[in-house]
C-alpha cells in the first residue's frame, strides 16, 4: 500500500460520494484550478502536436479494453474530405461499475476539455455526448456545463480566439446495455438500433454517418485534459510502465467500505479489498470477486495479489475491464450469481447474433433449471460447451461478456454446481430476489 | 454506402485449405469461394444485398488471426490462407445450427418449406443431429398483417435478408426487427402489409418457413411440382413456373440446382415482381375459353368445331380483296405469332395492314415509339457486368407502376452503384429519386423541349459554361463519356412521344456515340413486335423496309408482300371504325381490353363485319366477335419473348393445352393452311428457326436460349456456383437512328391554366386482361387515387384523401394523393384503376377536379377486407 499511501485523487478531485450530493463544479472554480488550460496549451500546439503528445503519454482506454487513445485518433485520416466526429461514451452501464457517474455529475468540465482536445487533435468539429438516460442528474449538470462553456467561448466558433469550431451535444440513449458498445453507440446516435458492427470498417475510417470517428470513455478523455495541462512527464510518473497513470475503481458487493477510489493502476486486488473498502463484510470470507464489471472473469483467493493494471490480470484470462470491482463472500452460491448475470445478458443482448441471442438465451433457461433444482447431469458441461461456442463467434464482445461468470467459475467450482443436481435444491440460504 | 466495383480482371492467390486458388482481388470472399464452387454455408448473406454479418455460419479460419473470421464481410487480398475444414469450424457450424435449432418447432412436417429449406439442408450437412435441449421453446403469437406473405416467426432465425431486400431493393421501409434479445422478431411497422411491388421475393429469400406464400401454402411439396423456366407472357423476366398436373401452382426467379434436384433459389439475384409472381395465377381462373366459338345465324355465340369455325374464318379472309384485311396482334404475342401473323397478313392475305402497337392512344404516338424501338441499342440488364457511367432516364419513372420488372433492372444498376443516376419527369418517383444524383421535374409537355436545350448546349460542346441557364446539374451530368438514355414511350398512352422522341434522338447524337438509347414501354413484347416483322414497314429482320429488304421478305416469306404503307394499331382501328375492312383480326389484344380509347374500339368492331378474335379469356371483344378461337396460357406454349433491351427469353411449354384450346401458332398456322399457305411446323421450334435466319443468326435455336439449367452443386474449380445462369451472347439490337419527324399532334400542348394536364399509365397491379385475373390480385389492387403537386393540391384546397371526380375522365371518384415530386399543373392517375375513357387520342388529356362524395362505407369495406 505504501507507493499509493499519499495519492492525492486528481480525476475525481473534489467530488464526494457516489451518488450525486448536489454539488457540481462551476465553470468558474474549474477555471480557477487551471481548468481548459490545457484546451489552451492544445490550440497553441497545433493537432499534430497534441496527437503526438497522447501518443506519447500512451493512455489506456478506460472503457475496457484498454487501447491507447493516441493510437486510436492517430487512425482518424489527417484530413477532412469527410466530417470527423467525437463520440464520447458515457453509457456506463456495466453491472457494477459506477465511477463515469460521479465525474459525469461533479466535473462535467473536465470531460467537456477532454473532448475538445480529442476533437481538436482528430480534426473534428463535432462532439457527441452518449450518455445513459438514467443518469438524470449527470444530463443536467453536463447541459448545464456545456451551456456555460458555449457562453464563455469554448464551444462554437473560434473557440479561445482560435479558429478552432466544435460543437458539443448530449444525445441519451434509451436504456440499452448495447449502446456502450462503440459501434452500436454510433449506430443509436444514427437513430437506428442499438446493433453492433461487424467490423471492418472500424470506426476510426467509417463510423458514424460513414465517417472517421473516435469513440472513447470520459474517463479516457478526463485524463487526456489532465495530461494536456500536467505534461507527459508527470503522467508517466504514476501507475506502472505499461499502464501509466490512474483510473477510479467502483468497488461494490460485501466489502466494508464500498465506493469509488481512485488510485494509480497498480494496486492489487488484495490492497483493493482490504485496505481500501475496508475487507469482507461481517468477518465474512472471501468466496470471488469480479475485477472489471461483471464481464470478465473472476479472480479467486489465492489469485488477489495481482496487480490491477491493464496486462496483469491476463494471466488469469481476466481482465481490467471497466475497474468495476464487486466482491462476493461466502453466503454467495456460483449458480445463483451467474443466474443473475445471465439474466442480464440475456436480457441485454441486442438479439442480432445466432451465437449471443440463442447462447445467451439457454444459458438462462439452464441456470433458472439449476437453481430451481430441476438440473440435470450433464448441464453443467453443457453449459461450458455453450460458452465456447459463443466466445469468439459472435459480433461483439457482449457474447462474450455473457460467459465471464462461468469460464473460470465451473472448472473450479465444478462440485457447487454439480450439487445443485444432485441434491435437487439450491445448497445455500438466500431470502432475496427471483428470476424470471 | 460506397461500393467499389473490384476489377474481376485483376486474380490473385488464396490459399483455402492448402490448395490455390485464383480468385477477384477486393471482390467478397464468400461470394468468390461460391463462385469458384467452393461452397461455404451461410444463411445471411445474400447476394443483392448488404452484408448483415449476425447467422455467423460464413465463418473461416485465417491464417494469423487468433479468431475465426466471417467470410461474408472479407474481401480477398493477395496471399490470404484460410481454412473452411478445420476442425474448429466444423464445431463452430455444428455449435450455430444447434443454436439455430435450440428455440426452432418441430414444424417440418407442416412447414412449407419443407424440402427446400436451409435450416432442414445445413442440419443434415453440418449440424449435430441431436438435440441437447430440454427446456421449452421459445413461442411467438402468428399475426397477420400481409394478404400474400405468411409469417411464422417461431421458425425465424432473424438473418434479416427479408428486412434488407425491403429497405435495399424495395425501398420500403416497412419490415424490421421487433423487440430485443432472443425475445427479437420481425414484423411490419403499425402491423401492416409489405406494400412494395416486390415484397413476394422475401418468400424465396427467406432462407427458413417463416415468411411463406399464402396462395401457395399447403398446396403441395416442391419436389411434386414439375418445373419450367420460361417466361411470363405479361412481363419482362425469366421465371420457373411450378405446376402440378398441369395447374400452375406458383412462379419463382428460376431455381437451382442442389443434391440434384431443383429448388428455389434463396441467393438470386433475379427479382421477379408481384405482378408475375402472384399476377401469373390468373392461369387458374376458370373462366377460361376452352372451346372455339362461332356465331350461329341467331347471333348468338355458341361453341363450335375447329373444322367449322377455321373454315369460317378461311372463307371470310379469302374473299377479301387486297386490303380488305386488317389483324391486329396484341403487345403480348411471342415472336413466333408476330412472325407468322405478319406472314398470314402479308404474303397470304396480300393485305398491307398489320400492327402491334394498339397501346399507344394515337397513330402519332404509335409512330413514334416504333421509331424509337428501332433506335435502341441498349442493355438494361446492368445486374451482369457491363456498367455505364451515367444513366438519364427521361419521363420513365412511373414504369415502377407499370412494369415493375423493367424498372427494377433500371433501379439495380443505380442502387448497386454500377451507374450513377439522372432523371427527367413529370412525376419523379422516391423509389428511384432516392438514388438519384440530379432529378430535374418538368411538366409533361415541356420534356421535349428541356431535352432540345440540352442537346443544343451539348451541340457547343461539353464544357460546362455551355450548360443552359439552371441546369448546370443536368448537363455536368449528361458530359459523361459513356451512358445511357432511358427513354419512356407509355405516359398518358404516348401522348407526347411524337415530340420526346425526335428531341431524344436528337440529344443523343450529341451525347456522343459513348451514349446508349434505350426505349421503354410496358408493352410486354415491343421489341418482338418489329423484329418478327409485325409491322408494315418492317420485315422479319427488324429493318426498315427499302427495296432491297422487300426482296429479302418476298424470300422469307415465299410471296410477295404489298408495298403500300400501312398506319400502326391506332390507326387501323380508326380505319376499321369508319368500316374500311371487311375481316379483322384480334390475336390476344389484352391491351385493348383496358384501352381508354374503347369507344373506338367498339365503333372499329361494329362497323367490321367478320371479327375473329384469338383469346384465353373471354372479354366484352371476344363477345362482340363472330369467331373465337381459344389459346394457350404461358406455361402451356413454346415460343420465345424479347424484352425491352433484347434479350431473348424462352417460352417453355411445361403442361399440356386443356380442352380443345391450341397453341396460338398452331392456330395462326392453321388458319394459313385452310388459306393455301404451305407452311406447317411440328414444333415452334421450326418458326424460330425461320426467324433465326432472317436475323442472320441461324446457329441460335429456341432451346439455346433456354437459360441453361443450373449445373450440380459445387463443381470444384469451374465459375459456375452462382453466375449459373448461362446465355448465348445474343440479343437483338436493330440500331438505326433515324432522322424523322414525326408529326406532332396540334393541340398536344394547348395547356389550359384552369385544366390539369391529365398524366395517366396502365397500373401494372390494376385491372388487366391477364393480370387481374389471378385471385391474388384482389389483395393488391391499388385503390383509385390521383395525385395532385403541392401546389395544385393548394390552389384548390384539396388534401390527401379528399375525393374527387376527374371531370372528362371517369366516372369513378378518386382519392388525391398529393405528390411534392409532381409537377405541377398535372395530376397522375392509373387509367384502368380509374377507369379513365378518352374521346380521342389527341395530344394530352387536360381535366377538371371535382370534389366528389366518398363511396358508401359498405363498398370501402368490401375493398378493404379484399386487400387484408
Ligand atoms: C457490450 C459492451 C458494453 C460496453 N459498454 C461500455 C460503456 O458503458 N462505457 C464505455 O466507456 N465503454 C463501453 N464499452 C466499450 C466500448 O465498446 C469502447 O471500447 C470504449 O468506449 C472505448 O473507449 P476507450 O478507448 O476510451 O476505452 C462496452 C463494450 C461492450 C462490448
Ligand atoms: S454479441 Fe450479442 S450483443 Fe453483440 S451483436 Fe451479437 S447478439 Fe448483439
Ligand atoms: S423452417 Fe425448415 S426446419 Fe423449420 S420447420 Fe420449416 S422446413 Fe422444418
Ligand atoms: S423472416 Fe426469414 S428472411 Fe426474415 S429474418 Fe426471419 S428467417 Fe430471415
Ligand atoms: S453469411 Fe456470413 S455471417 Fe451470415
Amino acid at each position: 500500500m505504501a507507493a499509493t499511501n499519499n495519492y492525492e485523487p486528481i480525476l475525481s478531485a473534489g467530488v464526494t460520494g457516489t451518488v450525486y450530493s448536489g454539488r457540481s463544479e462551476s465553470l468558474a472554480d474549474y477555471r480557477a484550478k487551471g481548468g481548459y488550460d490545457g484546451l489552451k496549451r492544445a490550440l497553441e500546439m497545433g493537432p499534430d502536436k497534441v496527437l503526438d503528445l497522447i501518443k506519447e503519454a500512451n493512455i489506456r482506454g478506460r472503457g475496457g479494453a484498454g487501447f491507447p487513445a493516441g493510437v486510436k485518433w492517430g487512425f482518424i485520416p489527417r484530413n477532412r474530405e469527410r466530417p470527423h466526429y467525437v463520440c464520447v461514451n458515457a453509457d456506463e452501464s456495466e453491472p457494477g461499475t459506477f465511477s463515469n457517474r460521479s465525474l459525469l455529475e461533479q466535473r462535467p468540465h473536465l470531460l467537456i476539455e477532454g473532448a475538445l482536445i480529442a476533437a481538436f487533435a482528430t480534426l473534428s468539429e463535432s462532439v457527441y455526448v452518449y450518455i445513459r438516460k438514467e443518469y438524470y442528474e449527470a444530463t443536467r449538470q453536463m447541459q448545464r456545463a456545456i451551456d456555460d462553456a458555449r457562453a464563455a467561448g469554448l464551444i462554437g466558433k473560434g473557440i479561445l480566439g482560435s479558429d478552432f469550431n466544435c460543437e458539443v451535444a448530449i444525445h441519451l440513449g434509451a436504456g440499452a446495455y448495447i449502446c456502450g458498445e462503440e459501434t452500436a453507440l454510433i449506430e443509436s446516435i444514427e437513430g437506428k438500433r442499438g446493433y453492433p458492427r461487424n467490423r471492418p470498417p472500424f470506426p476510426a475510417i467509417q463510423g458514424l454517418y460513414m465517417s472517421p470517428t473516435v469513440v472513447n470513455n470520459i474517463e479516457t478523455l478526463a485524463i487526456a485534459a489532465e495530461v494536456m495541462r500536467r505534461g507527459v512527464e508527470w503522467f508517466k510518473g504514476i501507475g506502472t510502465e505499461k499502464s501509466p497513470g490512474m483510473t477510479v475503481y467502483s468497488i461494490s458487493g460485501h466489502v466494508n467500505r464500498p465506493g469509488n477510489y481512485e488510485l494509480p493502476l497498480g494496486v492489487t486486488m488484495r490492497e483493493l479489498i482490504y485496505d481500501y473498502a475496508g475487507g469482507i463484510r461481517d468477518g465474512n470470507k472471501f468466496k470471488a470477486v469480479f475485477p472489471g464489471g461483471s464481464s470478465v472473469p473472476m479472480l479467486f483467493e489465492d489469485e488477489l495479489d495481482v496487480v490491477m493494471d491493464f496486462d496483469s490480470p491476463r494471466k488469469y484470462n481476466t481482465f481490467l475491464g471497466s475497474t468495476g470491482i464487486i466482491v462476493m463472500d461466502e453466503t454467495v452460491c456460483f449458480v445463483w450469481a451467474s443466474l443473475n448475470l445471465m439474466h442480464f445478458y440475456w436480457d441485454e443482448s441486442c438479439g442480432q447474433c445466432t451465437p449471443c441471442r440463442e447462447g445467451t438465451n439457454w444459458m438462462y433457461k439452464i441456470l433458472k433449471r439449476l437453481e430451481a433444482g430441476q438440473g440435470v447431469n450433464g448441464d453443467v458441461e453443457l453449459l461450458e460447451d455453450i460458452c465456447g461456442n459463443i466466445t469468439s463467434r459472435s459480433i461483439c464482445a457482449l457474447g462474450e461478456f455473457a460467459t465471464g461468470s462461468l469460464v473460470r467459475t465451473i472448472p473450479r467450482f465444478r462440485a457447487e454446481f454439480q450439487a445443485h443436481i444432485d441434491q435437487g435444491r439450491c445448497p445455500f440460504e438466500k431470502g432475496y430476489m427471483r428470476f424470471g | 454506402m460506397t461500393m467499389k466495383i473490384p476489377d474481376p480482371s485483376v486474380l490473385v492467390t488464396v490459399t483455402v485449405n492448402g490448395r490455390g486458388l485464383m480468385l477477384p482481388k477486393g471482390k467478397n470472399l464468400l461470394q468468390a469461394l461460391l463462385d469458384v464452387g467452393h461452397y461455404v454455408p451461410h444463411y445471411c448473406y445474400q447476394p443483392a444485398l448488404s452484408v448483415a454479418g449476425n447467422c455467423r455460419l460464413c465463418l473461416v479460419e485465417i491464417e494469423g488471426r487468433p479468431k475465426p473470421e466471417i467470410s461474408c464481410n472479407m474481401v480477398v487480398t493477395d496471399g490470404l490462407k484460410i481454412r473452411t475444414d478445420s476442425e474448429l469450424i466444423d464445431d463452430c457450424r455444428k455449435g450455430m445450427m444447434e443454436f439455430l435449432l435450440m428455440n426452432h418447432p418441430l414444424d417440418c412436417p407442416i412447414c412449407d418449406r419443407g424440402g427446400e429449406c436451409m435450416l432442414q439442408r445445413y442440419s443434415m450437412e453440418y449440424g449435430w443431429g441431436t438435440a441437447r435441449t430440454v427446456d421449452a421453446r421459445r413461442r411467438f403469437v402468428k399475426p397477420q398483417f400481409d394478404p400474400l406473405i405468411d409469417i411464422e416467426r417461431n421458425r425465424c432465425i432473424m438473418c434479416t435478408r427479408c428486412v434488407r431486400f425491403c429497405d435495399e431493393v424495395g425501398n420500403d421501409h416497412v419490415m424490421g426487427v421487433f423487440g430485443h434479445g432472443s425475445r427479437n422478431y420481425i414484423g411490419t411497422f403499425g402491423n401492416g402489409p409489405v406494400s412494395n411491388p416486390f415484397s413476394g421475393n422475401v418468400i424465396d429469400l427467406c432462407p427458413v418457413g417463416c415468411l411463406t406464400s399464402k396462395p401457395f401454402r399447403f398446396e403441395a411439396r416442391p419436389w411434386e411440382l414439375r418445373q419450367t423456366l420460361t417466361t411470363p407472357r405479361h412481363a419482362n423476366g425469366i421465371v420457373t413456373a411450378w405446376t402440378r398436373g398441369g395447374r400452375l401452382l406458383r412462379v419463382t426467379p428460376p431455381a437451382r440446382r442442389r443434391h440434384g434436384l431443383y429448388t428455389i433459389d434463396e441467393d438470386t439475384t433475379r427479382f421477379i415482381s408481384n405482378e408475375v409472381r402472384f399476377g401469373s395465377l390468373y392461369t387458374d381462373n376458370e373462366d377460361r375459353l376452352l372451346e372455339p366459338l362461332a356465331r350461329g345465324k341467331d347471333g348468338k355465340l355458341v361453341k363450335s368445331e375447329w373444322e367449322p369455325a377455321l373454315d369460317r374464318a378461311a372463307e371470310a379472309l379469302k374473299a377479301c380483296k387486297p386490303g380488305e384485311a386488317c389483324f391486329i396482334a396484341g403487345e403480348r404475342s411471342t415472336n413466333e405469332e408476330f412472325y407468322l401473323l405478319g406472314r398470314l397478313a402479308r404474303a397470304v392475305c396480300h393485305t398491307p395492314y398489320i400492327d402491334w402497337r394498339g397501346r399507344f392512344v394515337s397513330e402519332s404516338a404509335a409512330q413514334a415509339a416504333g421509331v424509337a424501338l428501332s433506335a435502341s441499342d441498349g442493355d438494361f440488364d446492368l445486374l451482369d457486368k457491363k456498367a455505364y457511367q451515367a444513366m438519364l432516364i427521361v419521363a420513365a419513372g412511373d414504369l415502377y407502376e407499370s412494369a415493375p420488372d423493367i424498372s427494377l433492372r433500371l433501379r439495380e444498376g443505380a442502387r448497386l452503384k454500377r451507374t450513377r443516376l439522372g432523371l427527367i419527369d413529370s412525376r419523379v418517383n422516391p423509389w428511384l429519386g432516392d438514388l438519384a444524383e440530379t432529378a430535374w421535374l418538368e411538366q409533361p409537355e415541356k420534356i421535349a423541349a428541356t431535352l432540345i436545350a440540352l442537346a443544343e448546349a451539348l451541340e457547343k460542346g461539353k464544357d460546362p459554361a455551355n450548360a443552359p441557364q439552371g441546369m448546370e446539374k443536368l448537363f455536368k451530368f449528361v458530359t459523361a463519356e459513356h451512358g445511357l438514355l432511358v427513354l419512356g414511350l407509355d405516359s398518358a398512352g404516348g401522348a407526347i412521344a411524337p415530340e420526346l422522341v425526335p428531341a431524344a434522338l436528337r440529344i443523343l447524337r450529341a451525347l456522343g456515340v459513348g451514349w446508349h438509347f434505350l426505349p421503354v414501354t410496358a408493352a410486354r413484347n415491343a421489341k418482338g413486335g418489329f423484329v418478327a416483322g409485325a409491322q408494315s414497314d418492317r420485315v422479319p429482320t427488324g429493318r426498315m423496309i427499302d427495296p432491297e429488304l422487300r426482296v429479302k421478305a418476298d424470300e422469307i416469306y415465299g410471296s410477295a408482300i404489298p408495298a403500300d404503307p400501312s398506319p400502326a394499331a391506332p390507326g387501323l382501328l380508326e380505319m376499321a371504325a369508319q368500316g374500311k375492312f371487311k375481316v379483322l383480326v384480334l390475336h390476344r389484344c389484352d391491351e385493348l381490353v383496358h384501352h381508354p380509347r374503347r369507344e373506338l374500339i367498339e365503333k372499329a368492331i361494329a362497323a367490321t363485319p367478320m371479327v375473329i378474335a384469338i383469346d384465353v379469356f373471354p372479354s366484352w371483344i371476344t363477345e362482340r366477335a363472330a369467331i373465337v378461337f381459344p389459346g394457350s396460357m404461358f406455361m402451356e406454349c413454346d415460343g420465345s419473348m424479347t424484352d425491352i433491351d433484347g434479350t431473348l427469353q424462352r417460352m417453355s411449354k411445361g403442361c399440356r393445352v386443356p380442352g380443345n384450346a391450341q397453341e396460338e401458332w398452331r392456330i395462326i398456322e392453321l388458319l394459313g393452311l385452310k388459306l393455301g399457305d404451305t407452311r406447317r411446323s411440328k414444333r415452334a421450334h421450326e418458326i424460330f428457326a425461320d426467324l433465326a435466319r432472317a436475323w442472320g443468326r441461324p446457329d441460335v435455336t429456341l432451346d439455346s436460349i433456354t437459360l441453361k439449367q443450373p449445373g450440380p452443386e459445387a463443381p470444384q474449380g469451374t465459375h459456375n456456383y452462382f453466375g449459373v445462369i448461362k446465355r448465348p451472347d445474343f440479343k437483338l439490337h436493330s440500331s438505326e437512328r433515324p432522322e424523322l419527324a414525326i408529326a406532332a399532334n396540334s393541340n398536344a400542348t394547348s395547356g389550359r391554366s384552369d385544366l390539369l394536364t391529365l398524366w395517366w399509365i396502365q397500373h401494372s397491379q390494376g385491372p388487366d386482361h391477364l393480370g387481374s385475373r389471378s385471385s391474388q390480385f384482389d389483395a393488391l389492387r391499388p385503390r383509385p387515387r390521383v395525385e395532385l403537386s403541392t401546389a395544385d393540391a393548394a390552389r384548390l384546397g384539396l388534401k390527401n384523401n379528399d375525393w374527387v371526380l376527374l371531370e372528362g375522365g371517369s366516372e369513378q371518384p378518386s382519392q388525391v394523393l398529393v405528390n411534392p415530386t409532381l409537377a405541377e399543373g398535372v395530376v397522375y392517375g392509373a387509367a384502368n384503376v380509374l377507369g379513365l375513357r378518352l374521346a380521342d387520342g389527341a395530344g394530352l388529356p387536360h381535366v377538371n377536379l371535382m370534389p366528389a362524395d366518398a363511396p358508401a362505407a359498405e363498398i370501402l369495406e368490401q375493398e378493404a377486407t379484399a386487400r387484408r
